[in-house]
């Protein structure tokens, strides 16, 4: 039989396995809890009674609730700011931790050197990674088209509109669809168009057609393209002009860079063109249900409203939702700019390490090392190897020649400790010394 | 001490001894390429009502400077859910046939450590884990080498 939990003979308590982030504690300095305690007193005191007798370090928590809380006060906009190896990958990881036991939707997402510009994938992940939007939110706007084909948005937005109305069968609206029951829904709205029920209208339509009745007055032609964007009217599209009412102007349009009035009263004088009445079509959702969704004809259709979405629901869908970036002093300034707007458009959450503090994003927490963090967190990965001992002077040397930098002084350590695995006993309190180096 | 999610960074020291692994054979827990790897495991001190799933394995993991990577050479999960029975008043066993390679690796930069790992799922939402390292193949402590030949 072999003895129990004895460790490895060969391991190394600096190696990444033991000091990446996540795997050893974030340490705050002593004096932050304490400015917690003075300057938040009713926040420290909810903190606290609320972690004790969890079974967990209460000044870690207490301080990661607080900062978590300061993040979320402040929009979900917030920036870890730091040197090289300060520990804000680390800070950062553990603040992940609590947004997602808190019910957070995270988008994480490392820059590493020279990454200047926000790759292809990134925008593939984050169209993901908001799949589960409604349709009508704007970030359908500004993502960039999807990759994919028709049957597979088409399944995707079938899969979107089940879960926001559940009451609905998509699946047997799609195969009345491919019946040929319904007709494009390229929708003829205009105020007379929007008082009468859907089947007059295609009836209107069907008739306009046939040149038995009068066209619509009033178009307006709005929709998802099959590439997922919303726009006007699809380039090299099927959709019958004439039968949407739009008329061909007898005479070429001349344009000038300074009409005269005149042109301008014939113009407000013209009958023969009623865009005045235009107008989007709003439906409730119990309309939408029979005209709003057409199999595979969805990602046509008309841009429905439904009035009755419950909009508090709908702000929670998008606060709930953040963009995390470890190392946002790698973009470019254009791009750190794109995303900010992005993140405020979409009213997505936005957290972000950074060197240098980014305009117009709170700073939560500067990463500071100190001889008393260092010195805490040595004790954590040294327990179990008791004759490697780090006094505080050779700690604070370190720090001095490592320019603070915690990441490489621990590379360093490991050196330091593989000398001094298997060196001799007499040469080990030499080693010991000989490092800070 | 420290929170749960972080973890203390050496075996043995994560199941708060309630769990241990046995492994049979040699007491130098060495095991050549190619032999059966057997042993058996306890579970202290955990109600039988109380688990909900169990995982086993072996696996491999590299150490040192750069990113770790884990190779999982063998894997079996028991799930009471499954209709699995798992019995913690009895020692469970286990075997497995060793690979060929990659041998376990003493270097300066990089280190492979091969380990048998168990992790214990109880309903209450807690895991436990347990790891117990072995060697495979003897190849010998690459500073030691040059310590001795120069």
């Amino acid at each position: 039989m072999n003895e129990r939990f004895s460790p490895l003979p060969g391991g190394n308590p600096f190696s990444t396995r033991f000091t990446a982030p996540g795997k050893a504690p974030f340490f705050f300095e002593s004096s932050y809890i304490d400015r917690i305690k003075n300057f938040h007193p009713n926040k420290f005191a909810e903190f606290f009674f609320s972690t004790v007798g969890a079974g967990e370090d209460l000044r870690h928590v207490v301080c990661l609730r607080f900062l978590v809380d300061q993040f979320i006060s402040h929009s979900c906009r917030g920036q870890i700011v730091g040197d090289h190896g300060s520990g804000k990958s680390s800070l950062l990881f553990y603040l992940k931790d609590v947004l997602v036991k808190q019910g957070y939707d995270l988008f994480s997402w490392s820059l590493h050197d020279q990454n200047r510009f926000l790759p292809e994938s990134f925008w593939m992940e984050l169209q993901k990674f908001l799949q589960k939007t409604p349709v009508l939110l704007p970030t359908n706007f500004l993502l960039p088209p999807p990759v994919m084909t028709s049957e597979e948005y088409t399944a995707q937005r079938r899969e979107f509109l089940k879960e926001i109305f559940p009451d609905r069968d998509f699946d047997q609206e799609a195969a009345r669809s491919d019946g040929g029951e319904t007709e494009e829904e390229f929708r003829v709205s205009s105020t007379e168009s929007a008082s009468r029920s859907p089947d007059e209208v295609v009836d209107a339509k069907t008739e306009s057609v046939e040149g038995k009745a009068a066209a619509p007055k009033s178009v307006g032609v709005f929709g998802f393209n099959s590439a997922g964007n919303f726009g006007g009217l699809p380039s090299g599209g099927t959709t019958d002009l004439g039968s949407l009412g739009f008329k061909k102007p007898s005479e070429p349009i001349k344009f000038s860079a300074f009409p005269d009035t005149e042109t301008l009263e014939a113009i407000a004088n013209d009958d023969t063109e009623d865009y005045d009445d235009v107008e989007l079509t709003a439906t409730e959702n119990e309309d939408s249900s029979e005209s709003g969704y057409n199999g595979d004809d969805v990602s046509q259709k008309t841009l429905e409203i439904p009035f009755n979405f419950d909009v508090e629901k709908k702000r929670a869908f998008f606060d709930r939702k953040i963009l995390v970036f470890d190392g946002f002093e790698q973009l470019s300034f254009a791009n750190r700019i794109i995303i900010r707007t992005f993140c405020r458009m979409n009213h997505l959450g936005l957290l972000l390490t950074s060197h240098a503090p980014m305009i117009g994003v709170p700073v939560l927490f500067r990463t500071i090392p100190s001889v008393s963090t260092i010195r805490q967190l040595l004790d954590f990965l040294l327990e179990d190897y008791e004759e490697f001992k780090i006094g505080d002077s050779e700690v604070e040397t370190l720090l001095k020649n490592f320019h603070n930098d915690v990441r490489e002084m621990l590379f360093s350590l490991y050196d330091a400790f593989e000398s001094f695995r298997l060196a001799p006993a007499d040469l080990r309190e030499k080693i010991i010394r000989r490092y800070p180096r | 001490m420290y929170p749960e999610s972080v973890k203390p960074p050496f075996v043995g020291a994560w199941s708060k001894d309630q769990i241990f692994i046995r492994l049979d054979g040699r007491g130098n827990r060495i095991y050549y390429p190619g032999e059966t790897l057997a042993g058996s495991y306890y579970l202290n001190e955990i109600r039988l009502d109380s688990i909900d799933s169990l995982e086993f394995s072996v696996l491999w993991r590299t150490e040192g400077k750069g990113n770790e990577d884990v190779g999982v050479h063998a894997f079996w999960r028991l799930s009471s859910q499954n209709g699995d029975w798992i019995d913690p008043l009895q020692p469970g066993r286990f075997s497995v046939v060793l690979p060929q390679s990659p041998l376990t690796y003493n270097g300066v930069i990089v280190k492979i450590h091969w380990s048998v790992r168990l992790r214990v799922f109880l309903s209450n939402g807690v895991q436990l884990l347990e790891e117990t390292p072995f060697y495979l193949g003897d190849l010998p402590d690459m500073r030691t080498l040059k310590l001795f030949t120069g």
